[in-house]
């Protein structure tokens, strides 16, 4: 694909690469990720009984392997939200960064991203 | 976890007066053989102790209705990561989150560049997106599988506890009158409910063509064979765990015709009941294990990598932008 001929045009492709950083992948897919890792309980529950019996930890039955795996879990869907949030932060840095060395292109993005907060309500 | 102590033990107390009650009904008038005293001379309760005692193994348990709020959490993340119209193992529909599907948006935009970050962009995050969200999905899944299997269980509990009195207060009141084949106490075992093991898809062979926004038939084909691989890892832990909701049709027949051969049945029931949540139980937690040796082996089919921008602010030069074939943005494992 030929690269932008001017540079408005550099700014309406960088404005779009600015869009989907912050509000697409920023804000809408890490939001999700949060709210499911904010959804995993990390405690089994109370599990104990009298009597010891149970498996396979006796009075507790399976609270720990439910609690390691609940924990990874949880781990994985933070880890899974850091990372979505590095890569619209990444495609916001590069769009601004690019904008930078042209005026014209700069000018465009600024005046995008204007349109594009009002769109999205912020 | 509450405590039931006051009630089963209420209930073994019982018994134990009913037991007495019916030891004296049956020996009263006769002669012990050996001393030659009636049995009125003598304690009735003797070797039915155990009946004070029988439910002491559930004299504290969980509640079944405990892992409702967690069940109904992980059901909302199982919402916000359904990228697709995935059912809930458990045969509920969980609704998409079309929001989600904004990646797929933003890969829109980024098709306008074809540089090699770009590339990169939509080989690492675009194209393996909905697998790795099916593979989050079902992860979340097997969790959710373990709460309700839990749950099943011990809501089952006290109907199985007061099965086993009614049954065991009712041969002890009629076991005088009774022969030992006139009476079975049939034990129901709670339903059974093994984990929920899934199979995930491994993305790391996904193949991907230059500027593509979609899966192509070889990255299909590609993803199907680690599919295969993978899932193996699940079919392990499926075979010793089930994978399907299962009930046990299965009851404990027992028969008695004296006190004390009501109690050794009772006693064998209360163990059965044990021994049948025990199992489930063990089911769950060999689910969970597998499932978390497959997360932490294959972390980068449920996580996508890291951006480096370490070249961004040391030399644009080499940042991709439209038309440029050069790469700025590079993608590192967690």
């Amino acid at each position: 694909m030929a690269g932008p001929e001017s540079g408005y045009d550099l700014g309406v492709d960088l404005s779009r690469l600015w869009w989907a950083g912050k509000y697409h992948i920023g804000e809408t897919v890490v939001g999700h990720m949060e709210a499911a890792a904010n959804n995993v309980p990390s405690e089994a529950g109370d599990l104990y009984r009298s009597g010891g019996w149970g498996a396979p930890d006796g009075a507790n039955g399976p609270a720990a392997a439910i609690e390691s795996y609940a924990s990874k879990l949880h781990t994985m869907l933070v880890t899974n939200a850091r990372n979505f949030r590095e890569v619209g932060e990444a495609l916001v840095l590069v769009a601004n960064d690019y904008a930078a060395t042209d005026q014209a292109a700069r000018d465009e993005l600024n005046n995008r991203k204007k349109q594009i907060q009002q769109v999205e309500g912020h | 976890m509450s405590s039931h102590y006051d009630d089963l033990s209420a209930k073994g107390q019982s018994l134990f007066e009913i037991a007495k009650k019916a030891k004296e009904d049956m020996y009263g008038d006769s002669y012990n053989l050996e001393t030659g005293d009636t049995y009125g001379d003598v304690d009735y309760g003797a070797g039915l102790e155990g009946f004070v005692s029988l439910f002491s193994d559930f004299y504290w348990y969980p509640d079944g209705s405990q892992w409702d709020s967690k069940i109904a959490n992980l059901e909302q993340a199982l919402y916000h990561v359904n990228s697709g119209n995935f059912d809930d193992p458990g045969g509920k529909i969980i609704p998409s989150n079309t929001e989600l599907t904004e990646l797929l948006t933003a890969a829109g935009f980024i098709g306008e560049w074809d540089g090699v970050a770009a590339d990169e962009f939509i080989s690492k995050h675009v194209l393996p997106f909905n697998l790795r969200m099916n593979n989050v999905y079902n992860a979340i899944a097997v969790l959710k599988g373990g709460y309700e299997s839990l749950k099943v269980v011990w809501s089952k509990v006290p109907d199985n506890l007061e099965e086993i009195y009614s049954e065991t207060k009712h041969a002890l009141e009629n076991c005088y009158e009774c022969n030992a084949d006139d009476w079975a106490m049939a034990l129901k075992a709670a339903s059974l409910v093994a984990t929920v093991a899934v199979p995930f898809i491994g993305v790391a062979g996904l193949a991907v063509s230059a500027g593509a926004t979609s899966i192509t038939k070889e990255a299909v084909e590609q993803a199907e064979k680690v599919h295969g691989t993978i899932s193996a890892t699940f079919d392990a832990a499926t075979a010793v765990g089930g994978s399907k909701l299962e009930t046990d049709p299965d009851s404990e027949a027992h028969s008695a015709d004296t006190p004390e051969e009501v109690l050794k049945q009772a006693e064998q029931a209360v163990s059965t009941l044990t021994g049948r949540i025990a199992r489930v139980e063990q089911s769950i937690a060999t689910g969970m294990d597998a499932a978390l040796a497959a997360l932490s082996s294959y972390g980068g089919d449920f996580v996508p990598p890291r951006p480096s921008l370490a070249t961004v602010d040391t030399d644009r030069g080499l940042i991709g932008r439209p038309g440029d074939d050069s790469d700025g943005i590079t993608w590192v494992p967690s």
